[in-house]
């Protein structure tokens, strides 16, 4: 449907010679308003500490940096009796060490906030996530892509709705080897290589699924990215870990509305959006928006490496050789000496950075830990 | 006064006795000394119960001294009278006639026409069927017509007088032609074959025949029996801007109809449109309580109605997606319609199966006289249409056809992509009517319409109407007649891609209903007129099918199963004119539905949301099961009552029900939307309707103003929820959220029908609220609570207006003004889990700019010659003179991380056409 709209607009233009398009700001509704948004949940697995991170939304046109909330008074509560307070590291973030709690206690998110605001979520249990079971991949026929897929089952048929987060990380390589770098007017040779970079990304999508329908609580071949040959993500080596998430069937819904609301533009011919709040409420004014949703979880995760590779390397011929004098005026990276036919003093053969030095397209050469 | 004393006489010869013979008479008392007559009249008039008729100015001399106590009327008249010229007489009726030198005689001798009660054999008055009724009309109106099995005397009792009332020229029916007798005050309009039946007492009557576009004319009758009169009217002048807006001049105070507007296709003419070609559907949307969703959208919200609860009917036939041009153009090529109607409140009890409203849509038919042919070229479109008779008075047939030449505008462009574009469409319009003979006719219609786009040489798309109806009248005598019609409507689209060989796929939907139905009029009495019948639709709808293009395509063939269902009905409604003042109308529909096999159903966790998580297996139904039925009542209930001759007050009830909906992700109406039968997860739509309304008409009938306000309920509305795509989704269900509306609203139009300035005002305040029907779900949006529908536009104003300088020459000036569309915009940011979510107000909070325009259009004609090759006009219009950039949505696009907001307005320039309009 969405291939329809230009279509039309540009019909229109052309029948009427002027359907125009001209800039359109939408009321600012809410240049006084912040909200308040939690991010974060009680980690109950007992060995990872506990993060809150308290900011304010702002408008849509506002490009800075969003506002944080700093020297809040942050507890959790349980319904037993516990209470546990989160200390502040800063710029807004709030976190509690790692402890053992009563599983069979249900617990909520206090906030007091500097302007003496109160904000209080609703009880949520804790919610027991089973391990991942495995990650597995498949190519498509014709070599163009490549689908993980993840497997998890809980035995004990009580976790039935899942969200999972991904990171992606890559090893890649420059086409071409800087052997020299330009140390204070001097050619000299490289000391750290720049040509093997690693990196990661964290896509944003929303991963849900539910067995609430199953006589089993059994998740198999959840889709859980594709990754295309053309990307070239996966020439060297390719390592996935995926984090899983057990929902309570509230939580599944406020995450699934969050994916359908969220993740479209509201464009002409896309669905109506609407407002997803979380199970967070301002003690004062329930009227308020709260954005967040606090839940208490024993995520687990899985790290996969991908055993195989997908596509082609990229030529990148080297743009020129030059004398040594050229080579040190120049923007280009040097790659390697070239000593021509009687000379005595060599040559510089020369690349771009984009052939040469792989941190320009945002990895790092830095090796991960977990790398293998 | 003579005169009129003169046909008074005439019209009481029968039934009259002498004074002399009248034995029962009447007395009184008075004393006068010195009085004059009028002051005896006035007294004898109030003690007698008589009624006077005499000449003022020959009685106001006589001077009157009287001393009467307990005498008859005619002995104390006699002394007034003693010793001058008067003379007086009474008839059976308490008239008293009062003349100089001759007296009335009220009565014809008692004997005279006591034979020859033999007169067994039924004379019927029979309209001449050749050139020379033309000659005849202009004496058919001084001439009386004897109804009925002639005898010397009129018997007493009521008798039934029927026929047709055609077009003296083409002899095409007159339809919605009031036909009555002023007294008493008995009348009725003729239905779509031009057929009228009266029943009226026995005797001498004028009957009127009034119409739209016709000239008004009376025949007189001598009515002795049941019998047939056929009438042919006249044109009324020439064929030139003539106003005619609504049928039978005061229709909006007698009849009970509420919410019910009728326009002639030389109405629609008038109203300036964007493209400068008469437009059927963009001339609806200037009548109150009718809106679309974006200016570039001929899709009908009918008081707050979607654009799926309009059931169009071309000739009794369907009309799945009236537009070309994805929206812009109706699809009615304007010299094939004769007219239209628009039901928007009391839907009459044998229309059924959509929510908001019926627009009638009549094709018109063939001259059956002589060949001529109309046509006109415009902006963008050209079309031509030829009729003529078949065999002459007896068979006629119209083909029209309308295309457009936008192609080849493509194509001399220099963009390369342009070029490659291509924007396409055309209609066909057959009709063929046949009268077999007095008691039988029949009508064959059939429409073709289609589509083609295809964008910068890739995906192209393409959609078509396929409509052909048959109808088939038959007179069982003049109190009952029955009309049969069988009709069939296909509607499909496809979308096809080829430019990468290994995506490339053609799409297909498809939907097809055919239909028969019965209706019988009875002419119970002559305060109750009946109407029943019964109807059938089988539905086929084949929701989608994929398929790979091309050997290379990796796309997998995919298809949607086939749904079908029958939808059957069975109604009765009557018309009951209680008195002059009081008129009722009662109508009951039963319809019911059945959602048929083959067919694999979804079957989804009780208990929780109808969502794909919650899908649990399937279930097989085969062949011709009855997978789920819906059926109810529908009740059409109406009633008028007239305060004063010119003014009345309406009240309606309406319940409607709907099997088949448009499931719609977009803002605007669009020919890939999907049409869904009701399952038994997607159940029928409801919907009821009050409505109150005041008419008054002023100045003899020629300003109608009028008030109506409605409250309106819509259940199992289906929105869409969002997520999920709506092409080829097999779990259709799951993509819907249930919703229940609630629309209300008041409408204030004044109409001027006739003289050189014509057209109306309107004004509507209404609004259109929708809520989930599942207030707690994650879903629903607004929280559970009522928020405002796309086409929510509480206040709409409209002039559209035309002023004839002369026969030649005239002048059309149109406003409008309407509050802007609601949207959500999203309000604000936060940051989850590392990612940049948006939120937004809540939905359809805030509305785009308000919208207005103003266009003007000229119409001249060519001379009046009688015989010249063609008769030709011009039509110059400017929409949107003040090129104003009205806003036609508002839409927000993310770039570069930052969202942007963008109002796109549509026609945002005047708009200069030209059309050229010809007749031969």
């Amino acid at each position: 449907m969405k291939s329809l709209f230009p279509f039309i607009f540009i019909l229109l233009s052309f029948l009427v010679f002027d359907g125009c398009v001209v800039p359109f700001s939408p009321p600012e509704v809410s240049s006084a308003d912040r909200f308040l948004v939690v991010d974060g949940f009680l980690n109950t697995n007992g060995v990872d500490s506990s993060s809150i991170i308290l900011t304010y939304t702002q408008v849509v046109s506002n490009k800075n940096t969003f506002g944080t909330e700093l020297k809040a008074k942050v507890t959790v509560e349980g319904n037993k009796g516990s209470l546990y307070s989160f200390t502040e590291i800063g710029k807004g973030l709030y976190r509690l060490p790692a402890q053992k709690f009563n599983p069979s206690e249900l617990f909520r998110i206090r906030i007091k906030t500097t302007a003496n605001k109160e904000y209080l979520s609703s009880y949520v249990e804790v919610k027991q996530t089973p391990p991942i079971e495995s990650i597995t991949y498949k190519i498509a026929p014709d070599n163009s892509y490549l689908q993980i897929f993840i497997n998890t089952r809980d035995p004990l048929n009580k976790t039935r709705y899942y969200r999972w987060r991904f990171e992606e990380t890559w090893e890649y390589h420059a086409p071409l080897i800087s052997l020299y770098e330009i140390k204070n007017k001097a050619i000299v040779d490289r000391t750290s290589m720049i040509n093997i970079c690693w990196q990661t990304a964290r896509p944003s999508n929303i991963l849900l699924a539910s067995t609430a329908k199953l006589s089993q609580d059994i998740v198999n071949d959840f889709p859980v990215t594709t990754v295309y040959a053309a990307s070239n993500k996966l020439l060297i080596k390719y390592s996935i870990l995926v984090k899983q998430i057990g929902l309570t069937e509230d939580g599944f819904a406020y995450w699934n509305s969050m994916s359908k609301t969220t993740e479209k533009t509201g464009s002409l011919f896309d669905p109506q959006p609407s407002q997803v709040t979380g199970n967070i409420k301002s003690v004062s004014n329930p009227q308020e928006l709260v954005f967040g949703y606090f839940s208490a979880v024993t995520p687990q995760q899985k790290r996969f490496f991908v055993p195989a590779t997908l596509g082609f390397p990229i030529s990148c011929p080297p743009t020129d050789t030059v004398s040594i004098a050229d080579a040190l005026k120049s923007p280009d990276i040097l790659i390697s000496e070239y000593l021509a036919e009687g000379a005595r003093v060599p040559d510089y053969i020369i690349g771009t950075s984009e052939c040469a030095d792989c941190r320009v397209k945002g990895g790092t050469t830095v090796r991960p830990s977990f790398w293998q | 006064m003579k005169k009129q004393l003169f046909l008074l006489c005439l019209l009481s010869v029968f039934g009259i006795v002498t004074w002399a013979q009248n034995k029962s008479e009447k007395r009184i008392t008075i004393v006068l000394n010195d009085g004059t007559f009028e002051q005896f009249v006035k007294e004898a008039e109030s003690q007698t119960g008589c009624f006077f008729y005499y000449e003022k100015s020959l009685l106001d001399s006589l001077k009157i001294t009287l001393q009467a106590k307990d005498q008859t009327l005619t002995s104390a008249l006699l002394q007034v009278f003693k010793g001058t010229d008067f003379t007086f007489s009474i008839d059976t009726q308490q008239r008293v006639f009062v003349t100089s030198d001759q007296a009335i005689i009220t009565a014809l001798p008692s004997n005279l026409f006591e034979a020859d009660n033999s007169t067994a054999d039924q004379p019927q008055y029979v309209a001449p069927t050749t050139d020379e009724s033309d000659k005849l009309l202009s004496t058919a109106e001084s001439k009386t017509y004897d109804i009925g099995p002639q005898r010397q005397r009129i018997i007493e009792g009521k008798s039934t007088v029927s026929g047709y009332v055609r077009n003296a020229v083409t002899g095409e029916p007159v339809i919605g032609a009031a036909v009555y007798i002023e007294s008493p005050s008995i009348g009725v309009t003729t239905d779509a074959l031009g057929f009228f039946a009266l029943k009226i007492p026995n005797g001498k009557h004028t009957l009127k025949i009034k119409s739209v576009g016709m000239r008004d004319t009376y025949r007189r009758i001598a009515l002795y029996g049941d019998g047939k009169l056929d009438i042919q009217t006249q044109e009324s002048v020439t064929a030139l801007k003539e106003v005619s807006v609504t049928a039978g001049k005061d229709a909006n105070i007698a009849g009970t109809q509420m919410g019910q507007l009728k326009l002639s296709i030389k109405t629609m003419k008038q109203v300036p449109t964007a493209f400068g070609e008469t437009d059927l559907l963009r001339t609806i949307l200037t009548l109150p309580g009718v809106k679309s969703a974006s200016e570039s959208s001929v899709g009908l919200n009918v008081r707050g109605g979607s654009t799926d609860q309009n059931l169009i009917l071309l000739n009794d036939a369907v009309i799945y997606n009236p537009s070309h041009l994805f929206g812009f153009f109706s699809a009615f090529n304007p010299d094939a319609i004769k007219e239209i109607e628009l039901y928007k409140s009391t839907i009459p009890a044998r229309y059924g199966g959509r929510l908001s409203s019926v627009l009638e849509i009549n094709g018109r038919d063939g001259n059956k006289k002589k060949f001529v042919g109309s046509g006109g070229i415009g902006l963008l479109t050209g079309r031509l249409s030829v009729e003529g008779p078949i065999i002459k008075d007896k068979t006629s047939f119209l083909v029209g056809g309308r295309s457009t030449y936008s192609n080849w505008l493509f194509r001399r462009l220099d963009n390369n992509s342009f070029n490659k574009s291509t924007a396409n469409f055309y209609d066909v319009n057959l009709q063929l009517s046949h009268e077999v003979n007095q008691k039988n006719s029949l009508t064959l219609s059939g429409y073709f319409s289609n589509d083609k786009f295809k964008l910068f040489g890739d995906t192209a798309y393409a959609y078509r109407n396929q409509v052909g109806s048959f109808k088939w009248k038959h007179t069982f005598n003049s109190k009952f007649y029955g009309t049969f019609t069988g009709a069939f409507s296909k509607y499909n689209y496809s979308v096809g891609t080829s430019r990468v060989p290994i995506n490339a796929f053609d799409l297909s939907f498809d939907i097809q209903q055919s239909n028969a139905k019965l209706d019988f009029t009875y002419f119970l009495h002559p305060k109750h007129t009946l109407d029943v019948g019964v109807s059938s639709i089988l539905y086929k709808l084949a929701p989608g099918r994929i398929t790979p293009a091309g050997e290379k395509s990796l796309i997998l063939p995919d298809v949607l199963e086939q749904e079908q269902g029958v939808e059957s009905a069975i109604y009765i409604e009557d018309r009951y004119d209680v008195n002059s003042r009081l008129s009722l109308s009662a109508g009951l529909r039963f319809s019911t539905y059945s959602f048929l096999g083959p067919k694999t159903v979804n079957n989804y966790t009780a208990g929780y949301p109808i969502e794909k998580i919650y899908l649990e297996g399937i279930t097989e139904y085969g062949k011709g099961k009855n997978i789920r039925t819906y059926q109810g009542p529908e009740y059409r209930i109406s009633g008028r009552y007239r305060l004063t001759d010119n003014t009345s007050v309406k009240a309606s009830y309406n319940t409607t029900r709907q099997y088949i909906h448009l499931l719609s992700n977009t803002m605007v109406m669009s020919p890939t939307d999907i049409w869904k039968l009701s399952d038994p997860y997607i159940k029928p739509q409801l919907g009821s309707q009050w409505a109150v309304g005041f008419y008054r008409n002023l100045r003899g009938n020629k300003l109608e103003l009028s008030v109506e306000g409605y409250y309106k309920t819509m259940r199992n509305f289906l929105d869409y929820k969002g997520g999920d795509s709506l092409i080829m989704n097999h779990h259709i269900e799951a993509a819907v959220i249930s919703t229940t509306g609630v629309a209300y609203g008041v409408e204030l139009m004044a109409k001027k029908l006739t003289g050189k300035l014509n057209g109306w005002v309107s004004y509507t305040y209404a609004r259109t609220l929708l809520r989930a029907d599942d207030r707690t779900s994650p879903e629903a949006p607004n929280k559970g609570n009522f928020y405002p529908s796309n086409y929510d536009k509480p206040h709409d104003f409209t002039l559209v207006s035309n002023y004839k300088f002369s026969h030649r020459f005239s002048l059309s000036f149109n406003f409008t003004y309407s509050s802007g569309r609601p949207y959500t915009p999203p309000i604000g940011k936060y940051v989850l889990e590392g990612v940049q979510r948006i939120y937004y107000a809540e939905r359809n909070q805030y509305r785009i700019p308000d919208y207005y325009r103003v266009d003007l259009s000229m119409n001249v004609e060519g001379n009046h010659k009688i015989k010249k090759l063609a008769h030709s006009s011009w039509t110059f219009a400017v929409y949107n003179l003040l090129g104003r950039k009205n806003p036609s949505s508002v839409y927000f696009r993310s770039q570069n991380g930052i969202i942007q907001g963008y109002m796109l307005s549509i026609f945002g320039r005047p708009i200069p056409t030209v059309t050229y309009n010809f007749r031969f």
